[in-house]
């Protein structure tokens, strides 16, 4: 990362070297039971330079080609935006305790237990229901250095579990599902199902819904998922000051019926 | 950058020593570019490099899969892999046979995209943009340029060795205006397999798009009920490609009875009419190769033929599983991923109809085209069109809002009761499915006509 840090800043006024590496193993259900397991390494090399006051960016995932890495951000300051900011001088940052170490530890063995412990909790509710599920652990490796002498990294781990169910009745499909991610090892199967096994409580009354206009009620998830995406982007900063926000000039005004 | 060809000769060796019912290898070099607009402002420009591989395992049923982008310690890789599979097969393999293929694919393109100075690209750019912004009341603007070029290496232990290059160009523009809080936008989307110049010479349509979105702002909503509806070939083709051709995928369908038997070849899902065709067999479109990424020859599969169920799409286990052919239809987004069930190119097959006959005895109807966005759920699809215009009494008639079209596929499948001569493939799409996307698809379709048709509206 030194390395290609002093070659960008014989080309550039300043430069910003960011490197991530990350490795993942994901053990796999499908139809209900193990069907793969998979590990992904990577490591991703960013440059960032400000070259006669504009900005240019390349990536590699090859940290020796860094005469290719240097020559294609300095092609793209040409048009790049001006840098209206100065990167960071070195800084101390409080230390936050983000890794458990736990993650990484954790054996494939649990993991396919733990999906298994999963799917069953669904089957035994739902016995002709089908399922894929997952259970993963990440671990991320992060640095980032500049040409003022800031520097910052970190190392952090994921956890995550889901499952996926599809239910199907004549031509009708129901598909119900659930996820859960944390940064220590998820041992509660229990808490991921219960949510899966209250969508297929609530879906074994059906309605059937006439077409016209008709008042909804929107469950918290509803909102987020239906609603929420549309106002961020009017209320998208970005948004208001370009004027493409329908709400962007209505500040102290009701713009939605109380 | 790492010769990828040395590497690919190592592991063609290394992988015959292990003992596993079938290993793979993929390796992969690519090359992007992007260039963004937001407003009169280039946003963000940008190039990278990438070097990778992957390395899959099949011991009795159970898959191990490694991806990797440091090309060091390849035994150590294939030995995880093996491991890994082993830890899952508890059954026996299955595989279609497919006869081992040593080829080198020479590229379709004249000119490697990535080898167009980004200055020449940013200059087309900025042409269109300034178009955008000469449109009176419009307010801004979003354009986003991307282009890429990859070699891959294939190897297995049946003795495959296929080496493939593609190149790929997406340009999505939209042009936003805006009077007394009312805002709306209208999009083109573009694309084309690494030819640079498909993407020269839009200013007129670019033109129409921005004049378009002015025109909104005065077009009234359509009244919400069921209508005849006429689709453009983007939208039929967006609409086969959702909400038909997902459920062909048989990932999604060979492990799972019932839903064998809603798809169950032979069964009518349409009029006699109706072709659903899916070929990455077609050259020069997005979608088109001529080995899929588990080394098998590209095919041209009819899914509906005469408006029955013949057809579906396989990767060499699903079609094993199902007692089917292999269709060459397992495709990867890049070296991170192993291969699953996609589509390609996807098409309903043009019929006999012009456009006038197909609107003509229509007495209130809707004429939907182009895509803007819309999800799928199962059975169920929400589609919104890019643009939208009343037909009356036989005629196009005024210009509407932008409509959301609903409804079930099964049903609106049957509903389809005309097929138009003139199809047309959209090669701007790209494709989402396992966290691999936006894979390069195309999709295209004659216009068609659908009874009862329910339109979302005031």
């Amino acid at each position: 990362m030194e390395n290609i840090l002093a070659q960008a800043k014989k080309v550039a006024e300043e430069a910003e070297v960011f490197l991530v590496s990350a490795e993942e193993t994901t053990v796999q259900f499908e139809a209900n039971r193990l069907k793969h397991i998979q590990t992904k390494q990577s490591t991703h090399l960013a440059l960032r330079i400000v070259k006669e006051g504009r900005l240019g960016y390349a990536t590699t995932t090859e940290p020796g080609d860094t005469h290719s890495l240097v020559d294609n951000a300095a092609e793209t300051a040409q048009f790049g935006m001006r840098a209206k900011f100065e990167l960071p001088s070195p800084t101390t940052y409080p230390h936050i305790d983000i890794f458990d170490p736990a993650v990484e530890s954790s054996s494939i063995g649990k993991m396919s237990q733990l999906g298994e412990e999963l799917i069953a909790l669904i089957t035994e509710h739902t016995p002709d229901i089908i399922c894929e599920a997952m259970v993963a652990k990440e671990i991320i490796s992060l640095r980032i250095i500049n040409s003022r002498g800031g520097q910052a990294s970190y190392r952090k781990g994921i956890f995550s579990l889901g499952i996926m169910g599809s239910l199907i009745r004549g031509t009708d499909m129901l598909f119900v599902g659930e996820s859960q991610s944390s940064g220590h090892p998820l041992t509660q199967p229990r808490e991921v199902a219960k949510v899966v096994l209250k969508q297929l409580e609530l879906a074994k009354n059906q309605a059937s819904v006439p077409t016209r206009q008709l008042p909804a009620i929107f469950t918290p998830r509803g909102v987020a998922s239906a609603l929420i995406p549309s106002l961020m982007i009017a209320f998208n900063g970005k948004t208001v000051l370009e004027g493409a926000s329908p709400i962007g000039n209505r500040l102290g005004q009701p713009v939605f019926d109380p | 950058m790492t010769d990828i060809q040395a590497v690919g000769r190592q592991l063609a060796e290394a992988i015959k020593g292990y003992s596993a019912d079938y290993i793979e290898a993929r390796l992969e070099e690519s090359q992007k570019s992007h260039i963004t607009y937001r407003g009169r402002e280039l946003e963000s420009v940008g190039q990278s490099t990438a070097v990778g591989g992957n390395i899959r395992a099949l011991v009795k049923g159970g898959w191990g899969f490694v991806s990797f982008n440091r090309l060091s310690d390849l035994p150590g890789r294939i030995e995880l892999a093996v491991k890994q599979a082993m830890l899952v097969g508890r059954e026996e393999s299955k595989l279609a046979p497919v006869e081992p293929i040593v080829d080198i694919v020479s590229p379709e393109i004249d000119k490697n995209p990535l080898a167009i100075p980004l200055s020449e690209k940013k200059q087309l750019l900025d042409e269109y943009n300034d178009i955008i912004w000469r449109t009176p009341k419009l307010q801004t603007s979003v354009i986003g340029y991307a282009d890429s070029h990859k070699k891959t290496i294939f190897l297995n232990s049946s003795g495959s060795y296929i080496q493939q290059e593609r190149a790929d160009i997406t340009l999505r523009l939209s042009a936003v205006a805006a009077e007394d809080g009312e805002v709306q936008q209208v999009g083109l989307s573009l694309g084309s397999r690494g030819n640079f110049s498909s993407i020269r010479g839009l200013h007129q349509p670019v033109e129409e798009m921005a004049r378009h979105a002015v025109e909104l702002l005065s077009a009234p909503q359509v009244k919400g009920r069921e209508y005849t509806v006429v689709l453009d070939p983007v939208l039929a083709g967006v609409f086969v490609h959702e909400a038909f051709g997902h459920l062909s995928e048989s990932d999604f369908v060979y492990e799972n009875d019932r839903l064998r038997q809603i798809m169950v070849l032979g069964k009518k899902f349409g009029s006699r009419e109706l072709n659903i065709v899916d070929s990455a067999a077609l050259p020069g479109l997005r979608g088109s190769y001529k080995y899929d990424d588990e080394g098998v020859p590209a095919t041209k599969t009819y899914l509906i033929r005469e408006g029955k169920l013949v057809g579906r799409l396989h990767s060499r286990e699903t079609a094993a599983k199902m007692n089917e052919a292999p269709t060459g239809n397992a495709r990867a987004i890049n070296y991170h991923f192993p291969p699953i069930v996609r589509m390609t190119n996807t098409y309903i097959e043009p019929g006999s109809a012009s456009f006038d006959e197909i609107i003509a005895d229509i007495k209130e109807g809707v004429y939907a085209k182009n895509w803007f966005g819309g999800t799928t759920s199962m059975e169920m699809f929400t589609f919104s069109a890019g643009e939208a215009y009343m037909i009356r009494n036989g005629k196009l008639a005024e210009a509407l809002r932008p409509v959301v079209l609903t409804g079930n596929v099964f049903t609106t499948l049957n509903n389809i009761d005309a097929i138009g001569n003139d199809l047309e493939m959209n090669q701007g799409g790209g494709c989402g499915k396992g966290g691999q996307m936006p894979l390069p698809v195309s999709n295209g379709s004659p216009h068609i006509r659908i009874r009862q048709c329910l339109v979302g509206g005031r």
